[in-house]
């Protein structure tokens, strides 16, 4: 009897371990655009990975990379709250902006803060550092990146006197002095 | 070098100005009017594509243009002088022919067979330094053309405007100044 009450009290102690479980935020911070360009939408997605065993609870991510000095911000906030993350679940933010300039940029990390437990002080977290990367001015990306047809189809038009007209003297010449030849 | 003599004949003399490398005055000026215009028409492309300004970059633009001028004109000239001998042989009997039709036309002179030859070596001269200096630009142009798109826009495509102007200008013109002077036997 002794043994089978010692037993129940000790699968009770494991089931309340339960109660004492803590959330774990993993946050990622990830640039959708291969080419960062001046005044073309920029877009920046946040994953929020709650990989510990409780919910998170008031959950706040805040990005303040981007100043509106550097950045106009076309969609999507860069504070945003969420009352609860369960454990084992994600989330998805995404936010748009437009850079004002061109140059290098550091990219610096995302803040969240959210209640692992109850009772338990706020819980701070950052992202990864994208780090420093460049964004191109309009004219550069356009040098490097744009089809240019119009522009190559008028070189080739303006190109071909130069090539076309000596070739068909030459043609002209020859077919004269090749006839004179059958003929005789 | 042969120094300059008047001890040759007026035959002598007119061969040499027939197979010689220099140019007559005329055959020089066509030469550097085509030169610099193929050598004036990348400035679009490296205005519009390279966004490089015209204003901006004058002076480059002009002593690239002139270098590449002088280049490519010696290039027409090497081009041209290889080119000639190969078209005379080529157009030899339909010169003969024009000439023989010309004086049966005029049958009422007659004339030596001395004169005929002189007037066929004449126009077989005429003909081959229109044809091969036709041939010389086609080639020459087409040449400096591929070589410069090459460059520009493949090979030094990430480099700044101003270098890739530079060596693709230079690069391409020298490049078919050099090809102009390797000789086929």
């Amino acid at each position: 009897m002794k043994l089978y009450l010692g037993i129940v009290l000790l699968l009770l102690t494991a089931f309340a371990k339960g109660d004492d479980e803590k959330a774990k935020i993993i946050l990622v911070k990830r640039i959708l655009n291969d080419i960062i360009t001046e005044r073309n939408d920029l877009a920046i997605e946040y994953n929020l990975y709650n990989i510990g065993d409780g919910v998170a609870t008031d959950v706040e991510l805040a990005d303040s990379s981007f100043h509106e000095s550097d950045f106009e911000l076309i969609s999507g906030m860069t504070s945003v709250k969420w009352s609860r993350i369960n454990a084992g679940s994600n989330v998805t933010h995404a936010v748009v902006v437009q850079p004002l300039r061109a140059g290098d940029f550091n990219f610096t990390s995302a803040v969240v803060q959210y209640v692992s437990e109850k009772g338990v002080d706020v819980t701070f977290g950052y992202s990864n550092e994208i780090g420093e990367q460049e964004i191109l001015s309009l004219k550069e990306y356009n040098r490097l990146h744009a089809s240019h047809m119009m522009e190559w189809g008028l070189f080739a038009l303006w190109c071909m006197p130069s090539i076309d007209v000596p070739l068909l003297l030459y043609y002209l010449s020859k077919r004269k002095y090749s006839k004179k030849v059958k003929k005789n | 070098m042969a120094p300059k003599s008047s001890n040759f004949s007026k035959e002598e003399e007119l061969l040499l100005q027939d197979f010689g490398r220099d140019l007559t005055r005329k055959s020089s000026l066509i030469f550097y009017m085509h030169a610099i215009v193929v050598s004036a028409l990348p400035l679009w492309l490296f205005n519009r594509i390279h966004q490089m300004e015209l204003t901006e970059h004058a002076i480059l633009f002009a002593i690239g243009t002139l270098v590449s001028t002088y280049l490519v004109a010696s290039a027409y000239k090497n081009n041209k002088f290889q080119l000639k001998h190969k078209v005379a042989q080529k157009r030899s009997d339909g010169v003969a022919a024009e000439i023989n039709s010309q004086m049966a036309e005029n049958d009422s002179k007659k004339v030596s067979k001395k004169e005929k030859d002189e007037r066929i070596l004449w126009r077989k001269n005429e003909v081959a330094e229109a044809e091969s200096m036709q041939l010389a630009v086609v080639y020459s142009n087409s040449v400096f053309l591929i070589l410069l798109i090459l460059l520009s826009f493949f090979f030094f495509k990430s480099y700044s405007p101003m270098i890739n102007y530079i060596i693709s200008m230079i690069g391409a013109s020298g490049i078919t100044a050099l090809l102009s002077t390797s000789s086929k036997n």
